[in-house]
Parts: C-alpha cells; structure tokens; sequence
C-alpha cells in the first residue's frame, strides 16, 4: 500500500484529492490541513509521495519542501507541489529547492492519476535500486573479508611452515602474537594496529626458514659461527617480506629484522636502539622472549610466568621498557592466553 | 439571477473530475458549507489592511471557482491576488466586495442546480 501524504489547507481540496487517491487502488491518503502537523508526519514516517499546495497560512509550500528535504533519509520523496497556472515563478523557485513535479489548478483527475502513478512508479524504481545498491555493498563487503581470512590463513601456514622443522610449535605462534596484540592495546594503538600486531607478529621468524638444520635443531649451544649464522634469519625473513603492498606483509618483515634488536643496542642484526627500534619489533621482543621461556624445549624446561614475568622486570636494557609495562598491566589477560593456546591443534588466528 | 449554465460550466467541471458526478456533488456540497468562511476570511482581510493574508485567500477561492469552471470569478480573485501581492491597497475594497458577490452567485446557482436535482 503506497502511502500518499496531501497537505493543503482548504477541506474542499483535501476531501478531493482523498477520493482520487483512494480511487487509484493500493493507495492510502494521509491528509493535512495544517502543513506544520503535515511536516511532522512526514518526518516520523516515510511516504512514498506527498501532495502539497503552495499558498498555505503559516508554513507555505515552498517553505514545506525546504525543511522537509532537510530531513536526513526524505532528499528523495517525490513531492508534488500544487500551483496555479499563472504561478511561473513559483514553479520554477519549487523546482530548485526540491518539488519533483506540479499539478495545476482546477485539478484534473485524468492528469493527477497519471502524475501520481508515474511519480509513484519512479520511487518503487529508485528504492529497488537503492535496495540493490546496498545488497552489493553487502556482497562486496563479504568478499572483501573472505579474501581477507584467505590471506590471514595463508600468512599463518606460512609461518607455520618456518616454525615446522623448529622444536617451538604453532601454539607459540598464537600465543606470542596474542601477548604482543595485548601489549599494543596497552600502550593505546589504535584497534586496527592491534589487529596488525596479531596478524604480523606470527611471522617473525619466517627467516629460519632459511638456517639449516644442523644449526637450527642444534640440541646443545651454538659456536659463535653457528650463532652468526642462526642471527641472519632476522635479514632472511626481512628479505622474503620485504616490498610487497599489504600492510601484513609490511609490518611482518619489520617485526622480522628487529624483534632481536635489544633496547640498549646491544641486539642484532644492526644494534639499532631505543626507540629507533620499529615499535612493532620491541612489542614482539617482549612476547617472544616471555613465551620460549615459559615452554618446555628439548633443552630446558618451562618457567614459571611468575619468574618470567621477573626476568622481563629486571633484565635491564633488553626490553623497552614501557612494553614490559603494558606486558605486565595485562597479567590477567596474559594468564588467560597461556592458558587459552596450550601445545596441542589450535585453531588460526 | 443568472442561468445555470451562464455562470459556470458544470459539464466541464464534472469532465475534469474524470466524469464523476458523485464526486461533483460532493466537493459542490463541500464549498456551500465553506463558502460563508471564505467570505468571511476575505472580508476580514480587507478590514484589516492585511495584503499578505487578503493575497492567500483570495488564491484560494480562485481555486475553488475553477473547480467549477466559473471563469469570470476565476480571473476577479487572480486581479484581487495580484493587488494584494503588490501591496497597493488601492480597490481592494472594491474587489474584494465584488468577489465576495460573485462567490454568493456561484452558491446560490449550485444550490439551486442542487435543489432542482441536476446533479
């Protein structure tokens, strides 16, 4: 049923216009003799048309189109202005501030019901397509976050893959890139450099891919040849990371060359310090350190949180300091992670 | 007083409500009751010197005399419009009273048409 909203202040005209709406079948007239209580109306409710004189006691016409195509979500009701014949100008003001089309006096029935027909037909059209408009937005926003997962997925298997021939497993992953999006949101970046944290901080050793086994599964400690070689996998990583367009992939090899940068200088591969260390990378740091020494390795194993928590604290110059911090504020949730992502199948990120 | 016929044209009138007579007689009905309000509106106006009002009610009974094809108090109410619209005070008096009069004519000739059961 189409709504249909006549405003004019003579009964004789309104009681005219009710029996040719209602005559056009599927039509409701809504009538108003006042154009203030007509405004009102049409702003609490959509109409599919409105019929409105020109010349009207205290709010006329014009004055009505004006303020009603103010009304967010009413810039496109069909508005039919009534005017007389000789009204040229009037017309021609009503045309500019938003009157879709005219009727003039003596109103003809003939010339009405087509206006109003066709007038009402251009708004079914318009909606479809705004309907169609939004449900491809739609669409489009669910592909959009399909590919998304996609590309999260494979980030994810491919971190895996360079943790695979490495005694640490994917649970590490998980949970160091939680304890790093933690300590993101800690420090106050933004919920979408968060969401970044989680998603680039499980690539930072993707460079191991690239030590051979002899070093990497080393069950004992490395010489300092061997250690120089474990280091280039901070560079290794870098290099597979490096120059692609997504922000991921960007902010995995900056985690990758700097996570073992240390805050006094004394890291690697650069010595880069203090805060010319990427942010991301000393995030990263203090994840990845508090997770390989609170899991079990052939070599060792796992330390209490609380100790590890302790080791953060007091190694002075490793860390940045404010990241310890933040670490350390969200001790709870930090529980609930280890807790959350123990070694055994877990789902991705 | 003058014919039926000679006044205003009810046949068109009635070919412009798409041929419906029940219709005609309705809105016919409708002005006798609100033609002493019309009137009074106008002559209200005028008394008071109020253009701008004296403007919106004599566009309005210009409608309401088109409605029924009665041409010659049409163009009486679009002079008074236009006066009022200019803001000269000058004959609207004058005009006013000779509207006042022909909206008088139009009722009377519809009721007689009304009570001679032409419709």
């Amino acid at each position: 049923m189409n709504r249909i909203a006549i405003i004019d202040d003579s009964e004789i005209n309104l009681t005219l216009f009710r029996v040719l709406v209602s005559k056009l079948g599927s039509c409701e007239p809504l009538v108003f003799q006042e154009s203030p209580k007509g405004l009102e109306w049409c702003s609490e409710n959509l109409p599919d048309l409105i019929v409105v004189d020109y010349m009207m006691p205290e709010m006329d016409g014009l004055r009505f189109i004006s303020l009603l195509r103010a009304i967010p979500g009413r810039e496109e009701v069909p508005i039919l202005m009534i005017t007389a014949n000789d009204d040229k100008d009037i017309r021609y003001e009503a045309l500019e501030i938003g009157a879709t089309d005219f009727l003039t006096k003596p109103v003809d029935r003939i010339e009405f019901s087509a206006r109003v027909r066709n007038m009402l037909a251009l708004g079914a059209s318009r909606k479809k397509l705004a309907d169609k408009a939004s449900w491809l937005a739609e669409e489009v926003a669910k592909a959009t976050a399909a590919i998304h997962a996609r590309e999260q997925e494979l980030l994810f298997r491919m971190s895996r893959a360079a943790e695979f021939r490495d005694p640490e497993t994917g649970a590490h992953i998980q949970r160091m890139a939680h304890y790093s999006c933690l300590i993101a949101g800690r420090l106050g970046l933004s919920p979408e450099d968060q969401q970044l944290v989680l998603q680039a901080a499980p690539m930072h050793d993707v460079g191991k891919i690239g030590i051979p086994d002899f070093i990497l599964l080393k069950p004992s400690n490395l010489t300092p040849e061997e250690s120089a070689v474990m280091m280039t996998h901070a560079t290794i990583g870098f290099e597979l990371l490096k120059g692609s367009e997504s922000t991921i992939l960007q902010a995995g090899a900056s985690i990758a060359i700097s996570h073992h940068e240390k805050y006094d200088g004394s890291g690697y591969p650069y010595g880069t310090a203090g805060e010319a260390i990427p942010l991301f990378g000393r995030i990263v740091a203090v994840a990845d350190v508090f997770d390989a020494l609170t899991s079990e390795r052939p070599y060792k194993r796992p330390w209490p949180v609380d100790r590890a928590a302790a080791y953060l604290r007091d190694t002075a110059g490793h860390f940045d300091p404010s990241c310890v911090e933040a670490f350390l504020a969200s001790w709870g949730e930090v529980l609930d992670v280890y807790a959350q992502f123990q070694d055994a199948e877990i789902p991705l990120l | 007083m003058l014919s039926v016929n000679a006044l205003y044209h009810r046949a068109e009138a009635i070919e412009r409500l798409g041929g419906d007579e029940a219709l005609y007689v309705s809105v016919a009905s409708l002005f006798i009751e609100s033609s002493a309000g019309y009137c009074a509106a106008l002559e209200a106006a005028v008394r008071a010197a109020d253009m701008a009002a004296l403007r919106r009610e004599a566009h309005t009974v210009k409608s309401m005399l088109a409605t029924f094809s009665y041409e010659a108090g049409r163009l009486l109410a679009l002079r008074l419009e236009e006066l009022a619209a200019s803001g000269n005070f000058d004959g609207a008096q004058a005009l006013t009273d000779e509207l006042v009069a022909a909206v008088k004519r139009l009722v009377a000739a519809l009721a007689t048409e009304g009570a001679s059961g032409a419709t």
